[in-house]
Parts: C-alpha cells; sequence; structure tokens
C-alpha cells in the first residue's frame, strides 16, 4: 500500500521509525500499553504484506487498511474507490488513499468482484485514520480462491512484520 | 550516508518521522502535518532549518559586488535589515533565491537554500574572479559552522522575548528581539556566545528565525519549546513547512523555480530592481518585465471535492496540457486542494479555469490570487 505516487519533495521512507523511537523511550507497562495503541492488530483478521486488512463472512471479504498503515500515512485527506462490479486480481491497485503530503495505493488482497464500496469514507476519508477497522473500510469482493485466503498473513506474522 | 543537524537527537527523542530531504535526515513530522500546520497558523511552532545554507561575503568590494549579481536592489539596505533577493544567470534563470542581511556596510550574510549551496557558492566565486569592481571581497561558506531554527505564527511574539531576554549587540540596535520589525536582523547574547536573530519566516505568519553555533541552537530549542508550551507551541516538520508555504504561495526551489526559470514568470518581480546598476540576467528580466513573460506562475484552488494536486500532474486549459502542477497539497487551512504551475500568460488571470489531471480524470480548479491563504496577523505580502 505504501508505494507513493507524484514526485513531491518530501517522500516517505523508513516504515516503522516512529515506533521504534517511542519503544526506546517507554518501559515496561508503558511501553506494552504504547505497542497496543500504536500496533492494533486485532487477531480475527488476516493481513496483506502491503498493510491490508481482510475480514470473511462466507464468500465476501471486506477490505480496508491497518491501524499501523493509518498511523503512517496520518491525516488521510481523500479516498478514491473501484467501481462496483470490477473484477481485480489479488495484488492489483484497487483504491487510493491520500494524506497530506502522499498518495498511496491500495492493493486487493485477494482476486474476484468488487461487490460494494463505502460511500462513508469516501465523504469522511478521516474515518481511516479514527475507525482503520470498522467505519474506514474501504470495499468488499467477492473472492473466487480461497486458496489466496492461506497466503495472507494472520495477525502475530503481521505484527511481527510491522515490528509490534 | 545522510546528514544529520545539531537537533537530530531532540528529534528523535520527540519521535519525529524523519525522511531523506536533500541529503539530509530531517524530520517530516512529529505529530501530523495537520497538527504541525494548524499549531503554526493558530499558536506557534518551531523548526529545524540547520540544513539551510550560510554564506558571508565581506569587503570593500562586497556591496557592489553583491548589487551586481542579486535583482534586488542591497543599496536599499542599511545595517540590521534584510531583504528577499534572487540570483540570475545571464537567461534571467534563477539560480538560487535567498535572503540576504546587511550586518554592516562591508559585512553580508545570506541564507540560501540547502539543496542550492554549493552550486550558490561555485557561481558566486566565479563572478568574485570577474568583478571589476574592487578586489577586497571575501566570500565564505559558512553553513557548516551555523545551525538554525525558524519560530513562527501569531503567537510566538507573546514569549520570544523570555527565551532571548538581552538587548541587541549587533545589527539592528533594538531594547529587545521583539522590537524587530518585519525584515530586521540583530545579534543578541545567549548563553556564552550571540545568536543573530531576524523577524522573517516561510511560513505567512509572524515569526523569527535565529542563527547560531551547534550549542546555542541545541539549548534555544529546548528554551523555546519550554516557554511557548503555555501558548501551544509545537515542533514541526518540514512537511507542514511545505504546506504552509505552498498556502503563502511561497515559492520553492526546485518547484517554481529553477535555472530555465525567471523570477518575472515565477510572479516575484517585485524583487527585480531594473531601476540599479547593472546585473546579471537584467537585460532578459527587463524585456520580459516590460512585454510580459510568455507563462506565469500561478496559484490555483480545486473548484470542487477532489484528490489533493500533487507536483508534476497535468495542468490543462480546454482540453491540451499547458504544464504541470509545481507545488500541491491539500490546504489544512482550507479543506481544499490548491497548488502552483505555470499557465500561458493570458489565462494566468484570477477566476480563469484550468484542470488538473489527477489518475487520468480531469478535475476543474479557479486560478486565484497570491497568497492562497494570508494570515489576519501578517497583512502584509512578503516573501520568505
Amino acid at each position: 500500500m505504501m508505494r507513493e505516487q507524484g514526485r513531491g519533495a518530501l517522500r516517505s521512507n523508513g516504515a516503522a521509525f516512529e515506533v521504534q523511537i517511542w519503544r526506546f523511550s517507554f518501559s515496561g507497562l508503558c511501553g506494552f500499553l504504547w505497542d497496543f495503541i500504536m500496533n492494533n492488530v486485532p487477531a480475527e483478521l488476516k493481513y496483506a504484506k502491503s498493510h491490508e486488512w481482510v475480514r470473511v463472512s462466507g464468500d465476501v471479504a471486506t477490505i480496508g487498511i491497518s491501524d499501523h498503515a493509518q498511523h503512517e500515512l496520518t491525516d488521510v485527506v481523500f479516498v478514491e474507490l473501484p467501481e462496483k462490479g470490477r473484477k481485480v486480481k489479488a495484488g492489483e491497485a484497487s483504491a487510493v488513499v491520500e494524506s497530506v503530503k502522499t498518495a498511496s495505493d491500495v492493493y486487493s488482497p485477494l482476486s474476484g468482484e468488487i461487490v460494494e464500496t463505502n460511500p462513508a469514507v469516501v465523504a469522511n476519508p478521516a474515518l481511516v485514520n479514527t475507525e482503520p477497522y470498522a467505519g474506514g473500510w474501504f470495499f468488499k469482493i467477492r473472492f473466487a480462491d480461497p486458496a489466496e485466503l492461506s497466503a495472507l498473513l494472520d495477525a502475530q506474522q503481521y505484527r511481527a512484520q510491522i515490528g509490534g | 550516508m545522510l546528514k544529520h543537524t545539531p537537533l537530530f537527537a531532540a528529534h528523535q527523542a520527540l519521535g519525529a518521522k524523519l525522511i531523506d530531504f536533500g541529503g539530509w535526515e530531517m524530520p517530516v513530522h512529529y505529530t501530523s502535518i495537520m497538527d504541525e500546520h494548524l499549531a503554526v497558523r493558530n499558536a506557534a511552532g518551531i523548526f529545524d532549518i540547520s540544513h539551510m545554507g550560510e554564506v558571508t561575503v565581506s569587503g570593500a568590494a562586497a556591496r557592489p559586488f553583491l548589487n551586481s549579481v542579486l535583482t534586488n536592489d542591497i543599496l536599499k539596505l542599511e545595517s540590521g535589515t534584510g531583504q528577499y533577493t534572487l540570483m540570475c544567470n545571464e537567461r534571467g534563470g534563477v539560480i538560487d533565491d535567498l535572503y540576504i542581511f546587511q550586518l554592516s556596510i562591508e559585512v553580508y550574510f545570506l541564507i540560501v537554500n540547502a539543496s542550492r549551496t554549493q552550486a550558490d557558492v561555485e557561481w558566486l566565486w566565479a563572478r568574485a574572479a570577474a568583478f571589476a569592481g574592487g578586489d577586497d571581497l571575501r566570500l565564505t561558506d559558512a553553513s557548516h559552522q551555523y545551525a538554525a531554527v525558524a519560530v513562527q505564527g501569531p503567537r510566538v511574539a507573546e514569549f520570544m522575548d523570555s527565551c532571548i531576554p538581552g538587548i541587541a549587540c549587533s545589527g539592528k540596535r533594538v531594547s529587545r528581539i521583539t522590537d524587530l520589525r518585519k525584515n530586521e536582523i540583530a545579534g543578541f547574547p545567549f548563553g556564552k556566545a550571540n545568536v543573530m536573530a531576524s523577524r522573517t519566516g516561510y511560513t505567512g505568519e509572524d515569526g523569527f528565525e535565529i542563527v547560531g553555533r551547534d550549542e546555542s541552537i541545541r539549548q534555544m530549542w529546548d528554551v523555546i519549546l519550554t516557554a511557548g508550551r503555555p501558548f501551544g507551541i509545537k515542533p514541526c516538520g518540514l512537511g507542514a513547512r511545505d504546506t504552509l508555504r505552498t498556502e503563502a504561495c511561497y515559492p520553492l526551489y526546485g518547484h517554481e523555480l529553477d535555472e530555465n526559470t525567471t523570477p518575472i514568470e515565477a510572479g516575484v518581480g517585485a524583487f527585480v530592481a531594473l531601476g540599479k546598476a547593472e546585473f546579471t540576467g537584467r537585460a532578459v528580466l527587463a524585456e520580459q518585465k516590460a512585454n510580459g513573460p510568455a507563462r506565469k506562475c500561478v496559484a490555483f484552488k480545486m473548484a470542487e471535492k477532489s484528490p489533493p494536486p500533487r507536483p508534476h500532474y497535468p495542468m490543462l486549459i480546454e482540453g491540451a496540457k499547458v504544464g504541470e502542477v509545481t507545488s500541491g497539497t491539500q490546504s489544512p487551512s482550507l479543506g481544499i486542494g490548491i497548488g502552483m504551475g505555470y499557465v500561458p500568460s493570458a489565462s494566468a488571470r484570477p477566476g480563469a479555469t484550468i484542470g488538473i489531471e489527477i489518475r487520468g480524470k480531469v478535475f476543474p480548479a479557479t486560478v486565484v490570487a497570491k497568497p492562497i491563504y494570508r494570515s489576519a496577523k501578517d497583512p502584509v505580502r512578503t516573501t520568505k
């Protein structure tokens, strides 16, 4: 998700830097709480390496971006969603999320057909920051290949990836 | 290996998100660009600007020499004052835009863009070698000797006297720092050393820029953050610096300015003094000022909800590409997309409609007068 578009003077790098620094500054319980706040990774979801989350219900999956991703982006000011009915392949750029600083692609973690998109997040992009796993969802996809689910990360693996 | 300013440890301790900015590892934000931007608009913010270049030019020939390479008229300066100016090549293209301060009649202090310091110094050396107006000229790249912070925002003047409590010991002889007026500069004792403070900035708000030795500026950072806390000061990164200057329509080298763009095209012709003696680039600039340039840098606002404009997005007029966005962002103050870019002069009037192409779709935008955002407390337009 963090591939940047445009060529502004300011480009971000160093993914989990902010989290790392704070962890050195805090200790014990405080550090644990900070990890919890900074790296909210719900156990019931699946994750893509590119920071999207997946919530499965039957043959439909809801897609959004992780709390870690929204925290890296900071203030989300624009969300662009795919057309309903569009067929996408796993790993295909399917939506765009823009912060003040940068535009980033959101990749569909699964192949299939877009069956629903979230008008609330288009109207109020800040939902991505305030409710990344609830009101800030992006789109729902009727997935074609359940085997793709097993290629995704579980919460523990994703937490390890983001250094939480 | 990225370069670090003397405040690097302070940025780390504050949990800054760091980026590579022209070879410097600098904070892009501490909390978020939006938070920091609004702190500067509503209260106060402090920025590390130690990466910027400092050049000193001194000697009996300094004044005539500098006036022959800079576009603004330094004969208008008195000791303890400064001005925004530009340095151009023979084609009128901008080598750099900078601030020049007269410390005394024979000593000048130039603050230049970090990314252009080397090019500037090489250009100045070459011009100095060819200068026929006198030999008593010393030119030093002092960038390594200095660190600097900018303190910006409508509430800054409420606490700066407590940060730098003394009376001026050089430059403008004011009895306290907040007596400095816009573009004035003075030296003040600070701890065991002196610092130089000017009433300047790059945000469109009131404020100061303070230059000193590494240790002084490290101390200054802490002193200002402590004194400013009751007033709502926040440490601010380069992200907010960029959105603030974009709202204020201050050009940024590499975006609005480069060696193939003139100050007249860029809309900073007010800082080109054609009435003074010959200076590099004058012929081209005089011709453009008289006849009008073919293209001009305009400011625009998106006309409806759209993705934020970004640098290099195509700008269109009646469906045809006429240029590219040079700076663009979501405006934290206005909540809409804003930007700048070059269009043919015929379309450079406020109210004109242009199109911005974003991911293959064209969104309407309206050309607006500069600045896009004007601070209630800083009604006079200045640049940088």
